[in-house]
């Protein structure tokens, strides 16, 4: 029996809002090969080449990645890793894991080949963890494509970051209401989401918990998403000296942005952890585009680095 | 002391009950507008703020913030009381501060819930819970937030639990209606009809909250996070929050 | 003088119940919109700083990050009297009254925060926002509090009462340069404001040149510092 089982790849504290769902399912039972998504990787900056490598890694499809590359010339030991999922999204019954860790000096762009489905589900629900764990002076962008939840998806995400007070971790989300081709808009059961994040003597850094249930609340009301469609997060961990400038350069990129229906702000997290964004719009390619404006603005803060644009082949 | 007659009766704790309700108990809630001012400055450009805008405000931050974290804190809270279980009760405490995400509303919810501690402990007999979490709040080892400082006051002054929730959540409601009849927003009729018929939300929120596990708290209202932050980089504010 | 038996009563009171145990003197400064609070605070934090004094500034009229900051500029920045964060500006809900009399907490847990963080002050003077002739400052929250008019009403206050004018421990007259031009008579101020005041101080101030305010600074160091050693002469 390996280690990589269903309980590996599940959450500890399910809400029960999720497990309201949780009915056996007919053909691919919950927790048998193909619905175990498991992805590993370990990076490292090579101490001959000075860049950043997979020192090791394992993945069980629906979760893969290709090898690194690198593509950024004002940084050529940073490295790009892209997520590929296979099956293009979460299926009812999933249960995917990622552990990403990032030693000696590590640098890093992570990001996913395509959008995250979560497909339509008549049983049971998807969960994904995703474990960060970014050690001293350790640079990582973790920056996925965006999430559209179908219809009738049902679908609980834990992502645990932790990171050395050193090092620096922009993790990004983007939620959007459904898929937008096939008129859908807000027609899925329950998009649940935590982000937790501690330091590297696990000291609590913030704790940021989501829950959409857009049958039973009203999502579009004045306060919540009101006119808007899409959700950005980004949460800017890196070390406390940074944060009272990068926030106030955030903020003056956020305030002077020249689009239409696009709002955000930049506050401090407790204690002065670093940053939290949030940004609403109309258009998933608004809200990318500010969060490679703002990936610009640390690279260029911690790294002393521009940024070139961003390639997705 | 009760005076019971036939099914009805009244005692210290109803009057309790209702001095820790009034808006006149200093928290300093009066310098919270939970970001109206905010709305109020910009709406004003285009079109003017009205009865509707500020009753949805109040709704959307009661059923999606103040409801699944804070009056579930309220409700943990009872349950360490009940259990004795101390350690929790400065887990609520860390828990609650680190879900704060908004600076400004941080600072907020920590400078009222230790003044309103102090105020209670003045006047109320030595209560176990109230100097534990003085200690801990003097220690560096609490934060001393407001529905976990909130909550032991009312254990202290023998509230009940669900009380204690509704009276968070009328405390809330009352505070952002304070605040729209100041800035001008509404006339003094229009507060008291939105209190009159927010009273579904709150009883609602409070059922489907307060038994809530912490480890299940959540807060969606990304568009009111947005506006608060917006807030917190005013030049010229009226308004702590 | 006398009115100080009850307030240190009362301040022991406070210290009992308060989580920091240190607590440093502090004066509440009130008066109407335009009296001259913020000028008066920025003519005396430069005397108290000559004798050696440390005092930080929690200001309430502050409608603007802009007034915060010019008192932060004149005092801290340019003049190097104080470090920039012992400046600080709180807005009180459109209710400045409330927020230094029946609800200061949020004054005491700014006081209280900077205690912790600067032990070593002598002095913390809070500004209440500009407001009516009936404020008056919490004892929880000042030890000693200024009240300051000026003659621009005329030579009516402080004949016409008010709290403020009756109660506090020191009363301040402002722009008596300009008391001439409106027919203000400082001779019927000084006769009522002895009168209503019995035996309690008050002085005639021009803030624009520092007039008297060397003298108001001595009812400070006498009667809120009772004359004491700055703490940073004190040798341990």
């Amino acid at each position: 029996m390996s280690i990589y089982d269903l309980s590996f790849c599940t959450p500890a504290d399910i809400p029960s809002e999720i497990l309201e769902y949780d009915t056996p399912l007919e053909q691919l039972s919950v927790g048998i090969s193909g619905k175990l998504g498991i992805l590993q990787l370990d990076l490292e900056k090579d101490k001959y080449n000075n860049k950043t490598s997979i020192k090791n890694q394992f993945y069980k499809v629906p979760l893969c990645i290709k090898r690194a590359l690198y593509l950024e010339e004002t940084c050529p030991e940073m490295a790009y890793v892209y997520i590929i999922s296979p099956s293009g999204g979460i299926l009812q019954g999933d249960r995917y894991r990622t552990d990403i860790t990032l030693k000696k000096s590590a640098k890093s762009h992570i990001t996913t080949q395509s959008a995250t489905r979560i497909y339509k589900m008549n049983k049971n629900f998807g969960t994904q963890i995703i474990n960060l764990d970014i050690d001293e002076y350790c640079y990582l962008e973790y920056i996925p494509d965006q999430i559209i939840p179908f219809k009738n998806s049902k679908y609980y995400q834990v992502s645990n970051i932790r990171v050395h007070d050193t090092a620096t971790c922009i993790y990004s989300e983007i939620l959007t209401p459904g898929r937008v081709a096939s008129d859908e808009s807000f027609e899925y059961d329950i998009c649940y989401m935590k982000v937790k994040s501690v330091n590297h003597q696990n000291k609590t850094r913030f704790i940021d918990i989501a829950k959409l249930e857009p049958k039973k609340e009203n999502i579009k009301a004045f306060g919540i998403m009101n006119h808007y469609d899409i959700l950005g997060n980004i949460y800017i961990l890196l070390p406390k000296s940074y944060v009272l400038e990068t926030k106030n350069e955030i903020n003056v990129l956020l305030n002077n942005l020249n689009l239409n229906n696009v709002v955000g702000g930049c506050t401090k997290l407790p204690d002065d952890n670093g940053l939290l964004v949030r940004l609403l719009g109309q258009y998933v390619f608004d809200i990318k585009n500010i969060i490679y404006l703002i990936i610009g603005i640390i690279r260029k803060k911690v790294l002393n680095i521009s940024f070139s644009k961003m390639r997705k082949t | 002391m009760n005076i019971e007659n036939d099914d009805n009766f009244i005692s210290i704790d109803d009057i309790s009950f209702l001095q820790l309700s009034d808006s006149f108990f200093p928290t300093g809630l009066y310098t919270n507008s939970n970001g109206l001012e905010l709305l109020f400055y910009n709406k004003n450009k285009d079109k003017k703020l009205t009865y509707n805008d500020i009753f949805d405000f109040i709704r959307a931050y009661l059923s999606q913030q103040v409801g699944p974290t804070d009056c579930s804190v309220i409700g943990n809270v009872y349950n360490c009381i009940q259990k004795n279980n101390y350690s929790t009760l400065l887990e609520l405490d860390n828990m609650y501060y680190f879900m704060r995400l908004i600076e400004e509303t941080r600072s907020a919810s920590i400078r009222s819930g230790i003044q309103l501690l102090k105020c209670i402990s003045s006047f109320t007999d030595n209560n176990e819970y109230v100097n534990f979490y003085l200690k801990n709040i003097k220690d560096g080892s609490a934060k001393g937030v407001y529905p976990v400082s909130f909550a032991l006051s009312c254990n202290a002054m023998n509230i009940k639990k669900e009380r204690s929730g509704l009276m968070l959540l009328y405390g809330f409601t009352i505070s952002v209606v304070g605040a729209a009849l100041r800035l001008g927003i509404i006339q003094h009729y229009d507060g008291q009809r939105i209190i009159h018929e927010m009273k579904p939300v709150i009883l609602s929120n409070v059922i489907n909250n307060v038994n809530r596990s912490y480890s299940s708290m959540w807060q969606f209202i990304p568009q009111l996070d947005i506006i608060q932050i917006h807030h917190e980089q005013m030049d010229s504010k009226m308004f702590i929050t | 003088m006398n009115r100080w038996i009850p307030k240190c009563l009362l301040l022991n009171f406070f210290i009992y119940f308060s989580v920091s145990l240190s607590r440093i003197p502090r004066i509440g400064i009130g008066g109407p919109v335009g009296s001259g609070k913020t000028m008066l605070i920025e003519q005396m934090v430069p005397i108290l700083k000559h004798e050696g004094y440390d005092v930080g500034i929690i200001s309430n009229d502050v409608v603007s990050k802009e007034d915060a900051e010019r008192m932060r500029k004149n005092l801290a920045t340019e003049k190097g009297l104080m470090p920039e964060d012992l400046v600080i500006g709180i807005a009180t809900g459109g209710c400045p009254h409330t927020a230094v009399r029946e609800d200061p907490s949020i004054n005491i847990s700014v006081v209280e925060e900077m205690e912790i963080k600067h032990p070593n002050l002598d002095l913390i003077i809070i500004e209440s926002g500009g407001d009516n002739i009936t404020t008056t400052f919490s004892p929880a929250l000042a030890d000693y509090f200024i009240y300051i008019i000026d003659v621009s009403g005329g030579d009516k206050y402080p004949r016409k009462r008010g709290l403020g004018i009756e109660t506090c421990d020191l009363l301040v007259i402002n722009k008596i340069d300009i008391a001439s031009f409106i027919g203000a008579d400082l001779g019927v101020m000084e006769r009522d404001a002895k009168i209503i005041r019995r035996d309690k101080p008050f002085v005639f101030v021009n803030s624009k040149t520092g007039q008297g305010v060397r003298e108001a600074t001595d009812y400070v160091i006498k009667d809120v510092l009772f004359n004491a050693p700055p703490k940073s002469k004190i040798k341990i």
